[in-house]
């Protein structure tokens, strides 16, 4: 269950931004770069406030500290050219301090999640989960379904829990070996 | 889709604020909490059985991760604890709780941790032979067995050939199922319906029996008068996750199986005090990692059982290997690694192997009560705990090279990929730094501990908290420390154990 989350126009220009250093370098031919911020702003829609905000304030720090790295010449992260995008990324990744590196591979980890559940993409690696399971599920059915069925009826057959008391006293005054 | 099944509720059937009355309400339907209700309820008791998460059946499972992690799991699966590292975990938040999210592991409770629990911590009636009978009881009814051979994986057996060629314990895991055929999307939901969950197994039994359940019902208090608990109040969750009817339960009985986050968390926000100042201590987490192994052949570790062995070698040492496939999407999240270097890696995926180490953890952590009521988990690893996870790891990757790997990409940030058991040794040149790692958890226990003594354990040997009436925990809330295995069927023994406890005294029936 997601609460209704959406980024603002900045952020979600970030966030497009970033996924074409985040993600494969396809990604600027497959023209995902929506489909992943909208993905990314479901997932966010469920993560709990304290997260979403921090996720949140991350990308607007992470767009406008750029602007006081000196290569940038005072432009945002989303402004810079590709190649200043890609320095200034590794940058942060590498940072010295952990909660800079955290607050990336968090980013970084919704944006690649994003990427690599678009289903052109898991076509390409060849993982494609729903045949398979639907030819399992199907030969299981035909295989066990009479020993299916009967586990089934064993799940809600009657067999009252009885009490400790009511058996032979445990052993309560025995010590463990 | 089938229709709910009879004595089910979801927010649909809500057209106002109500009152219910019952014997027992049950909070949470997973391990827990599907076990005692359906053992009340089967007693003849009245049970209300609370899940804050939706009903969702087996024929909406996908192997969809995002869509997963938004529907199944608690916050979207974004939930941290706070220490160095960061250890990132997962909770259930659907009917079925988190069985219906786990592998699907079924072990019983080693003999080890039986005994420390009879010795240490003054449990009666623990011993594995008084657990047996127990124990027995939860497994004719979730099924627990051996996988059938045909249905292993390559990354499984590649596993096996790896702790083989170097002589360790290997044993065939004992799996909650009923002829899993391998679509090993276990944690988003088994899809075929062969995992025998609480969502399929004693969340039906307790509905066979006269329980009623009622999916989208958070739980916000209790309800407590004069040291009695006599019942909860809540909100039924909106589609988007936002509150909307009130609810009441007045019931004779409480059982909290919210799990060991948010089972101290109600407790601490309804004014419970334990006696013993220890509610919400005593966090163990099972902290563990994986490696990412490259081989040259296929391995396409997703057709096949999750997890169908254990390299037990290093047991005593307080670690599990296993293979425990992931698809892309959440393989890239984990990799300490983005762009080329990223896709260079997942190109590969049908040739990779993913593999865990699981840690029984030396040091506990601390669950406060944060912003709007909400668990604060605090967890600080040892530097103890984390050396043994550089050695687990490190006897990981040999094992994994003795199988063929060619390439190696580990869970520590800045720590270059091996290229071969030489590579290894590199491990251990220099100390990985704790913030360097990249752990994660699904076993969460320990915050509302049972025991004999009221100064250290939260709850009487039984699951009554101390000092209230009417208050019983079902969850892995009760160890009083962590079990080194899968914890789910020791949860569903346990509560299996108290329910008859709860019996014998009476709880929630009408002569109380």
């Amino acid at each position: 269950m997601s609460q209704s989350f959406h980024f603002s126009s900045g952020q979600r220009r970030t966030l497009r931004a970033m996924t074409h250093v985040a993600c494969p370098p396809d990604v600027a031919a497959l023209g995902c770069e929506e489909r992943i911020a909208s993905e990314v702003e479901l997932a966010l829609g469920s993560f709990p406030p304290i997260m979403r905000f921090g996720v949140v304030a991350s990308l607007v720090i992470f767009e406008w500290f750029a602007v006081v790295v000196p290569a940038s010449f005072g432009r945002r992260f989303s402004a810079l050219p590709r190649a200043g995008q890609d320095r200034y990324f590794a940058a942060c990744w590498h940072h010295r301090w952990v909660l800079v590196r955290q607050a990336m591979k968090g980013i970084k980890g919704l944006i690649a999640m994003a990427y690599y559940e678009l289903p052109e993409v898991k076509e390409r690696l060849g993982y494609r989960p729903e045949p398979w399971i639907a030819q399992v599920k199907a030969m299981r059915l035909e295989k066990f379904g009479d020993e299916i069925r009967k586990h089934a009826q064993l799940v809600t057959a009657p067999d009252v829990l009885v009490p400790a008391t009511s058996l032979s006293r445990r052993s309560n005054d025995v010590t463990a070996s | 889709m089938s229709p709910h099944p009879e004595r089910l509720f979801t927010r649909a059937d809500w057209t106002g604020d109500r009152t219910l009355d019952c014997d027992v309400v049950v909070i949470g339907s997973g391990a827990g909490g599907a076990v005692t209700a359906a053992e009340l309820a089967e007693s003849g008791l009245d049970v209300i059985l609370l899940e804050e998460g939706g009903y969702n059946p087996t024929e909406t499972f996908k192997p969809e991760a995002l869509r997963a992690a938004r529907t199944l799991y608690r916050d979207g699966g974004g939930t941290v604890s706070i220490g160095n590292p960061a250890i990132a975990y997962q909770e259930g938040c659907t009917v079925g709780g988190s069985t219906a999210i786990n592998g699907g592991m079924s072990w019983r409770t080693p003999e080890r941790i039986l005994e420390r629990w009879y010795r240490e911590d003054g449990l009666d009636d623990i011993l594995p032979r008084d657990m047996d009978a127990r124990f027995q009881r939860v497994e004719k009814r979730i099924s627990a067995r051996h996988q059938d051979p045909s249905t292993i994986g390559r990354d499984n057996q590649l596993l096996k050939a790896g702790a083989d060629k170097k002589g360790w314990e290997v044993i065939d895991n004992i799996r909650n199922q009923v002829h899993c055929v391998g679509s090993n999307t276990c944690a988003f939901g088994c899809p075929t319906g062969a995992k025998q969950s609480t969502l399929v197994t004693y969340v039906p039994r307790a509905l066979a029996f006269g329980a009623r359940l009622y999916a989208d019902c958070r739980v916000d208090k209790l309800i407590v008068e004069r040291g009695h608990v006599r019942g909860v109040t809540g909100r039924v969750k909106r589609d988007d996750g936002g509150p909307s009817h009130r609810f009441t339960v007045r019931a004779r009985a409480v059982v909290s199986s919210a799990g060991a986050m948010h089972t101290p968390a109600l407790l601490l926000r309804s004014g419970i005090r334990s006696p013993s100042g220890r509610l919400g201590h005593n966090l163990s987490m099972h902290p563990n990692v994986k490696v990412i192994a490259q081989f040259d052949d296929p391995v396409e570790g997703w057709k096949g059982v999750h997890q169908a062995y254990q390299v037990r070698e290093f047991q005593d040492e307080g670690f599990l290997f296993a293979a425990v496939n992931l698809p892309p999407s959440v393989l890239a999240m984990g990799t300490p690694m983005y762009g080329a270097a990223m896709a260079d890696l997942l190109e590969n995926y049908n040739n990779v192997l993913t593999a865990g180490m699981l840690l029984e953890d030396s040091v506990v952590g601390r669950v406060r009560l944060g912003p709007g009521g909400q668990p604060l988990p605090f967890y600080q690893m040892s530097d103890f705990d984390a050396l043994r996870l550089v050695r687990g790891t490190a006897l990981l990757c040999d094992l994994l090279f003795a199988a063929g790997a060619r390439r190696i990409v580990l869970p520590f940030e800045g720590v270059a990929d091996l290229y071969s058991p030489d590579d290894v040794r590199r491990l251990f040149a220099r100390p990985i730094p704790k913030s360097a790692m990249e752990v994660v958890t699904v076993h969460l226990m320990g915050t509302a501990a049972m025991g004999g003594d009221p100064q250290r354990h939260v709850c009487d040997p039984y699951g009554k908290v101390r000092g209230y009436e009417g208050l019983w925990v079902a969850d892995a809330s009760l160890f009083p420390s962590p079990i080194g295995v899968n914890p789910m069927e020791t949860i569903m023994a346990l509560a299996t154990r108290n329910a008859e406890r709860m019996l014998e005294t009476g709880a929630g029936s009408k002569q109380q």
